[in-house]
C-alpha cells in the first residue's frame, strides 16, 4: 500500500512533471545514518554516472553523497562530497575538484549529475558535473587518464558517509538516485527543461552490472509478514511501512536491553507478553497505542519508544475479525488468515483432561506457540512439525526439546484442530496461541542437521528468499536466534537477537552466521545456536515479499543496499515534485530586524528545531492564499515556549515573546499555574490554563482568504476567549483574525523564552498525528 | 476545501504558470552580448518582443544606462544614471537602442560609434520587459495618458504631457492594482527620476539617478498613494513637458516589491519573494547609497557577486554579494549599499521561476 501522507499529494503540480517523484530518504548526520553496499564483482571503474536529487539539511559541514574509500591511493578512494565550503567536491586520494557554485539553498531541491569517464583524453572531460541540468566549472586536478577509480570496485560503497574513516555523514534528503555502470551520461539523460524549469524524467539508461536505482520508496505490497524499524522519540509516533495492518506485533529494542513484547489484536493493543520471561500478561497504555493501516503507533514507553533508542517489530497479518470457533471440544476465539497460514487463538483451558480447539487455518499448523496470560511463571510452549507432536520447547528457555504426551495430546494437529491437555497447561487457564501453517513460497518450518562448517556449504532450501528466520537447536541447549533482512541486508551478524533474552543486538553474536539466498539461506558459522556438528536445528522462516523498500535497488539488478541508522520513518513524502516546507536556517531574525536571532539548531531534515533562549524559527514557505495546516511535536518543553504566526515582512523583534507587533501566537507559561497566553499584536486576549508536556502536539490552521487562524494543542482548537470551541473545519471561532494584508504574509514560527526547547515540525512530509481539518 | 500541508505542490497556481505553458521569462528576461560596433545590430534571444529595454555596457564606466520603450518610440533613449533629457541618436554619440524586434531589439551607432550599446570589446547586459504594444489612450486620470499595460505581469509604460496641469493631477496607469514601484522621468528637460516605492509610501520619494536617501517631499506624489487606476503627481512630475513612467506591482510568483532591514552580517537578512529571482534592484533608503542591480544571467550561480549601479555609469563591480534562492534572496556581505546594520532598504525583484516550481540555487 502507499505511504499515507495526509493530503500531501493534492497539489496541482502533478500534471506538470514528466515524472512524479513520490518521496525521498532523509539523512540525519546526528544519527550517523548511511547506506552501504559492496559490489560482488568490479564493474567499469573508468566510466559511470551518478544522478540524484538533493535537498540540503545542515549547511557548512562536510557531507558525503557517495564514496568508496580505503584511503591510500587513487584506485581505492573516490568520494563525492558536499564539503563545509558548500561547494561540490569530487576527488580521489591525490586529486580533487571543486565546483564554483555555492550550494546553500535548503528550501528546494538540487539535481546533481556526475559523469565520470577517465578514458577521455582531455582531462576536463573526465569528470563533468551538472547542477539542475547545467554543467558547472570544476576547478582543481582531474583524475589521470584511464584511472581505475574506487567506485565500482569490490569495496564498500556508502551513500551518506565515507567508509573506512566513517565520517562526513550526509544531512538532508536524497531522491531518485541512479548509478550507471559503464556509461557516462550527461544531465539530459535524467532531466529536461520544461517551460524554464529543470525537471526529472524517466531515464532511458543502461545500468550495467553494478548499476542501481534507488527511489527510496517503502511502497510495499506485502500482505502477511513484514519487518519495520524505527528510532524512539519519547513521544507518540506512528510506525509505518508495514504494508498492512498487523494483528501480531512482536517488538524489541535493538540498541538496549528492554525485553521482547508481543501485542496482538485478539487480546487488544494494551496487553503485552514478553517472550523472554514467564511473566503473565501485563497492561500498558504506552507500549502500543493502536494498530494502524500501515503499521501501528507507539507511546512513550521505553520498551517501544525511548528517545534515541532503536527498535524492530515483526508483524503478521491474521484475519480481519475475531470469530468464535466451535470446531473443537471447547469454543475458542480465533482470528485466522488461511491464505498465509496464520491464526491467533484465545482459549480457556477446561478444568482438567485432554481437549482440542479449532485453529481456523484450514490446514494443519506446523508451528505453534502458546502462552498463559493470566498467571506468571508460565512457560511459552512451542510445538514444531520437525519435533513431532510428542515434543516441545520453551521459547523463553535455552533448553533443548523435551518429550510429552500431553503438551500436544500426543496427536498431530489436523486441518481444523489442535490437541492439548489441561494436565500440561493447567486447568481453567487463559491462553493465547499463535499458529502457523506452512505456505509454499511464503513460509517454511523445517529442520537441518548442523555440520560445523563455516564456508556456507551448509545450505538450506526454503523455496524463497527469507526475510526473517527464527532458529533453535532442538537437540540441545541454545538461544532462540532471530535474524532478518531488514535490520541487515547483508546480514553480517551484528543484528542477532534472542527471543529468550533481552540482549541488545550483537551483544553476544558477531560475525556472519547467515547468508540469505534467493532460495533459502547458508549457514556460515559454527556458533552453537546455528551449527554445531551433529546437532539438530529447527527453524521458522518467512519470505521477503516486499516489492519495494527504501534500500532496494529498483534497476532490476538487485544491487540492494544496507541501511544503517535509517528506517521507515526516514522515508518521507518530500520530493522534487512535492517540495515540503521545513524550518528555514537562512531566516535569522525578521526581515525588518537589524539583529540576528540566536542560532537555532536544526536536525532531522530541518524539521527538528532546538530553540535557545529568546529565539525562534520560521518556515520556508509563506502561502498567500488558501487554507493550511501543520503541526509540531514538543520534544522538550520549557517554561516559556510559543508558537503562532509572524508577519515576517514587518516583524522587527529578535526575541519571540508574544504581544509584539506583527505577531499572533500562543505563549506558554509553565510557571504555576501553567497557562497559555493567546496574544494578538499587542495584548493577551485570553489565558487558558493548561500544562504542556513533552509529546504534546501543537497545531496551526489558517485560512488566508478569510483572514482566520486557529492554534491548537492535541486537536483542541482555541477560540479567541481561550475556550476550545475553535473549529477550522467550519471556519468558526478562530483564535485570531487577520486583515487581508496580514493574512497573506504570515509565517509559521516556534519560539522559546528560556532554556532550550525542542520542536519537531511536520508540514505534511510525514503522516500527521491528527487529520487536517476538512 | 480541506486544509493542506505546506508544500510547493499545494501552493496556488501562479498567474504566470509554467504548468500552463508560460514562464516568467516570457515577461522579463535578461540577455548578455558582446559588442561588435556594427550598426544597426539586432540583439536576439530575449524570447519576446520587449517593450521596455534597459542596456548597460558592463565593462566600461564611461557609458551609461540606456533605456528605451515602445511608447516613446524609435530611437528615443533615456538614461538612469543622470538627469539627462531624452536623447535621440543625434544626441547620443555612442549609440542608442533604436527599437524592438520580435525576439529582442536593435542598436544603432551614434556619431562616435556604439560603445553605449554595442561597442567592440564591450560586453553588455540588457534587461527586457514585456508590456502590451505601442500604447492606448487612458482617461482614468485627470491627465489623459498613453499606456502600454500588461496586467498579467503587472507592468505598464505610461506617457503623458504635463502642460496645463499642476500638482495633484492624476494619471491613469492601466494596471488593475496600485503600482508598487513607479520610475518616472521628465523627457523634455533635465531632471531627476522622482520615484515611488510602496514601502516608502506617497509622502516620500527617492531618486533613481542619485544616491540620496529617501526624502519626505510632497513634490514627488503630492502625498498621495497610487490607486488601482491612477497615480497622483506632485510638482516634480507635472510641468510643461512630456513624461514617461514605468509602473510595476507585485504579482505572486513573478515580481515582488518590498523592504528589509540590514543586519551588517555575512549571515544577512533573508527576503522571501515566493520565487527564485532573476533580477534584484536594491536601494538604501535611510541614508545615502547606490542603487544595486543583480541578475541571474551575469551570475548564474551563487554567490551573486556582480553589481551594476543604475545611478552611475560605473562598470560592473564585485561587491554587495547576494544569494539568489528558490524562494527569495539573502544578503551575504555586510556592505552599506545592501546590508548595513540597521539600514533600511527597498527592493524590486523579478522571477526566474515561481517557488511552486523552482529548484534550489
Amino acid at each position: 500500500m502507499a505511504i499515507i501522507q495526509g493530503n500531501a499529494k493534492q497539489g496541482s503540480t502533478r500534471g506538470f512533471y514528466p515524472k512524479t517523484i513520490e518521496g525521498s530518504l532523509r539523512f540525519n548526520d546526528d544519527d550517523s545514518a548511511y547506506l552501504s553496499w559492496t559490489p560482488a564483482s568490479a564493474g567499469n571503474r573508468k566510466t559511470w554516472t551518478w544522478s540524484g536529487w538533493v535537498k540540503l539539511g545542515n549547511l557548512t559541514i562536510n557531507r558525503t553523497l557517495m564514496a568508496a574509500r580505503i584511503g591510500t591511493n587513487n584506485e581505492d578512494t573516490l568520494q563525492i562530497l558536499l564539503p563545509s565550503s558548500d561547494k561540490f567536491n569530487i576527488g580521489g586520494y591525490s586529486y580533487g575538484l571543486n565546483g564554483d557554485p555555492l550550494l546553500r539553498d535548503p528550501s528546494a531541491w538540487y539535481h546533481i549529475v556526475i559523469a565520470y569517464d577517465t578514458t577521455q583524453t582531455t582531462d576536463s572531460n573526465r569528470i563533468k558535473t551538472y547542477i539542475n541540468g547545467t554543467q558547472i566549472t570544476l576547478v582543481g586536478t582531474f583524475p589521470p587518464l584511464n584511472l581505475n577509480g574506487a567506485i565500482n570496485n569490490t569495496q564498500e560503497h556508502n551513500i551518506g558517509r565515507r567508509p573506512t574513516v566513517n565520517d562526513r555523514y550526509l544531512d538532508g534528503y536524497l531522491a531518485e538516485v541512479h548509478f550507471t555502470d559503464g556509461t557516462a551520461y550527461d544531465a539530459d539523460a535524467f532531466g529536461e527543461l520544461k517551460n524554464g524549469v529543470w525537471v526529472a524524467k524517466t531515464p532511458s539508461v543502461t545500468y550495467g552490472t553494478n548499476g542501481f536505482y534507488l527511489n527510496f520508496q517503502d511502497d510495499t505490497e506485502v500482505e502477511a509478514f513484514n519487518t519495520v524499524l524505527w528510532r524512539g522519540n519519547g513521544a507518540i509516533q506512528s510506525i509505518t511501512g508495514m504494508g498492512f495492518q498487523p494483528d501480531l506485533v512482536w517488538l524489541k529494542e535493538r540498541s538496549s536491553t528492554s525485553g521482547h513484547n508481543l501485542v496482538d489484536a485478539v487480546r487488544g493493543v494494551s496487553l503485552r507478553l514478553a517472550s523472554n520471561t514467564t511473566s503473565a500478561e501485563a497492561s500498558s497504555s504506552t507500549l502500543m497505542t493502536s494498530f494502524d493501516s500501515d503499521g501501528f503507533s507507539v507511546g512513550n514507553n521505553g520498551g517501544s519508544n525511548e528517545s534515541g533508542q532503536t527498535y524492530v517489530a515483526w508483524g503478521w497479518k491474521a484475519g480481519d475479525s475475531n470469530v468464535s470457533n466451535t470446531d473443537g471440544s471447547i469454543t475458542s476465539t480465533v482470528r485466522a488468515n488461511q491464505t498465509y497460514g496464520f491464526s491467533i487463538i484465545d482459549l480457556d483451558t477446561p478444568a482438567s483432561g485432554a481437549f482440542n480447539i479449532g485453529h481456523g487455518l484450514g490446514s494443519a499448523p506446523d508451528f505453534v506457540i502458546l502462552k498463559r496470560r493470566d498467571a506468571g511463571s508460565s512457560n511459552w510452549v512451542v510445538g514444531h512439525t520437525s519435533l513431532g507432536w510428542d515434543k516441545y520447547l520453551f521459547l523463553q528457555s535455552t533448553n533443548g526439546e523435551a518429550s510429552s504426551t500431553t503438551a500436544w495430546g500426543n496427536t498431530t494437529p489436523t486441518d481444523t484442530l489442535l490437541y492439548l491437555d489441561s494436565s500440561f497447561y493447567g486447568g481453567s487457564a487463559d491462553y493465547i496461541a499463535y499458529c502457523w501453517a506452512e505456505k509454499s513460497g511464503y513460509s517454511k518450518f523445517d529442520s537441518y542437521l548442523g555440520d560445523g562448517t563455516t564456508d556456507g556449504s551448509l545450505e538450506i532450501t526454503t523455496g524463497f528468499k527469507p526475510s526473517f528466520i527464527l532458529f533453535k537447536k532442538s537437540s540441545g541447549t541454545s538461544n532462540w536466534n532471530m535474524v532478518d533482512s531488514t535490520r541487515d541486508v547483508d546480514f553480517d551478524g551484528d543484528e542477532v537477537l534472542f527471543a529468550n533474552e533481552a540482549y541488545y543486538e550483537g551483544q553476544i553474536i558477531t560475525g556472519k552466521p547467515i547468508e540469505f539466498t534467493d532460495t533459502g539461506f547458508k549457514i556460515k558459522t559454527d556458533e552453537g545456536g546455528f551449527n554445531t556438528s551433529g546437532q539438530t536445528y529447527i527453524y521458522a522462516a518467512f519470505a521477503d515479499t516486499r516489492d519495494a523498500a527504501f534500500w532496494l535497488d529498483q534497476s532490476g539488478n538487485d544491487n540492494d543496499w544496507q541501511s544503517v541508522n535509517l528506517d521507515h520513518n526516514d522515508t518521507v513524502a518530500d520530493s522534487p515534485t512535492d517540495n515540503f516546507a521545513t524550518w528555514n536556517p537562512l531566516f535569522r531574525g525578521g526581515e525588518k530586524s537589524a539583529s540576528i536571532a540566536a542560532t537555532t539548531t536544526l536536525s532531522d531534515g530541518n524539521l527538528k528545531a532546538s530553540v535557545p533562549t529568546n529565539s525562534y524559527m520560521g518556515a520556508t514557505m509563506r502561502p498567500t492564499s488558501g487554507q493550511w495546516y501543520c503541526e509540531a511535536t514538543i520534544d522538550t518543553v520549557t517554561l516559556e515556549i510559543g508558537w503562532g504566526w509572524i508577519q515576517a515582512t514587518e516583524f522587527s523583534a529578535t526575541t519571540a515573546h508574544a504581544g509584539q507587533a506583527n505577531k499572533w501566537g500562543a505563549e506558554y507559561s509553565g510557571y504555576a499555574p501553567a497557562d497559555i497566553f493567546l496574544r494578538d499584536e499587542t495584548t493577551a486576549i485570553a489565558q487558558p490554563t493548561i500544562t504542556l508536556a513533552n509529546g504534546d502536539v501543537i497545531q496551526w490552521a489558517w485560512d488566508i482568504d478569510n483572514g482566520k487562524g486557529w492554534l491548537g494543542v492535541n486537536n483542541s482548537w482555541y477560540d479567541s476567549s481561550g475556550g476550545t470551541t475553535g473549529n477550522p473545519a467550519t471556519g468558526s471561532n478562530p483564535t485570531f483574525t487577520f486583515t487581508a494584508d496580514e493574512a497573506e504574509n504570515l509565517q509559521v514560527y516556534v519560539a522559546n523564552g528560556t532554556g532550550t526547547a525542542v520542536f519537531t515540525a511536520n508540514f505534511g512530509q510525514q503522516p500527521f498525528k491528527y487529520d487536517p481539518p476538512a | 476545501m480541506a486544509y493542506l500541508p505546506l508544500s510547493t505542490a499545494n501552493l496556488p497556481d501562479p498567474a504566470i504558470d509554467p504548468a500552463q505553458g508560460s514562464s516568467p521569462a516570457d515577461y522579463f528576461n535578461t540577455v548578455l552580448y558582446s559588442g561588435d560596433n556594427t550598426s544597426p545590430r539586432s540583439i536576439t534571444g530575449v524570447g519576446f518582443d520587449p517593450e521596455f529595454v534597459w542596456v548597460k555596457n558592463k565593462t566600461s564606466g564611461s557609458y551609461g544606462h540606456y533605456l528605451w520603450d515602445v511608447v516613446r518610440g524609435t530611437d528615443k533613449n533615456l538614461r538612469s544614471d543622470g538627469t539627462f533629457t531624452e536623447a535621440a541618436v543625434s544626441a547620443a554619440s555612442n549609440g542608442i537602442v533604436s527599437t524592438n524586434t520580435t525576439d529582442g531589439f536593435i542598436t544603432k551607432a551614434g556619431s562616435s560609434g556604439s560603445n553605449n550599446v554595442n561597442g567592440t570589446g564591450g560586453t553588455y547586459v540588457a534587461w527586457n520587459w514585456k508590456a502590451n504594444g505601442s500604447g492606448v489612450s487612458n482617461t482614468d486620470g485627470s491627465i489623459t495618458s498613453t499606456v502600454s499595460a500588461n496586467t498579467e505581469s503587472g507592468f505598464s509604460i505610461v506617457t503623458w504631457n504635463g502642460s496645463t496641469f499642476s500638482a495633484g493631477a492624476t494619471v491613469g496607469h492601466g494596471l488593475t492594482q496600485a503600482p508598487d514601484l513607479i520610475l518616472p522621468k521628465n523627457r523634455g528637460d533635465v531632471g531627476s527620476w522622482h520615484c515611488y516605492h510602496s514601502a516608502l509610501g506617497g509622502t516620500k520619494g527617492i531618486l533613481l539617478n542619485a544616491t540620496n536617501a529617501a526624502s519626505t517631499d510632497a513634490g514627488f506624489w503630492n502625498n498621495t498613494n497610487p490607486t488601482d487606476d491612477v497615480f497622483t503627481v506632485g510638482t516634480y512630475n507635472v510641468f510643461d513637458y512630456d513624461y514617461v513612467a514605468y509602473c510595476f506591482h507585485s504579482v505572486e510568483g513573478f515580481s515582488k516589491f518590498g523592504s528589509y532591514t540590514g543586519n551588517g552580517s555575512t549571515d544577512g537578512p533573508f527576503v522571501y519573494c515566493g520565487f527564485r529571482p532573476s533580477f534584484v534592484l536594491i536601494k538604501r533608503t535611510d541614508s545615502t547609497g547606490a542603487w544595486i542591480i543583480k541578475d541571474s544571467a551575469r551570475d548564474t550561480d551563487n554567490v551573486v557577486t556582480q553589481t551594476l549601479q543604475p545611478n552611475t555609469s560605473n562598470a560592473e563591480s564585485d561587491d554587495n554579494h547576494l544569494d539568489f534562492l528558490s524562494n527569495g534572496f539573502k544578503c551575504r556581505l555586510a556592505q552599506a549599499n545592501t546590508n548595513a546594520s540597521g539600514g533600511t532598504y527597498i527592493y524590486a525583484c523579478f522571477s526566474e521561476n515561481p517557488f511552486k516550481y523552482s529548484n534550489a540555487r
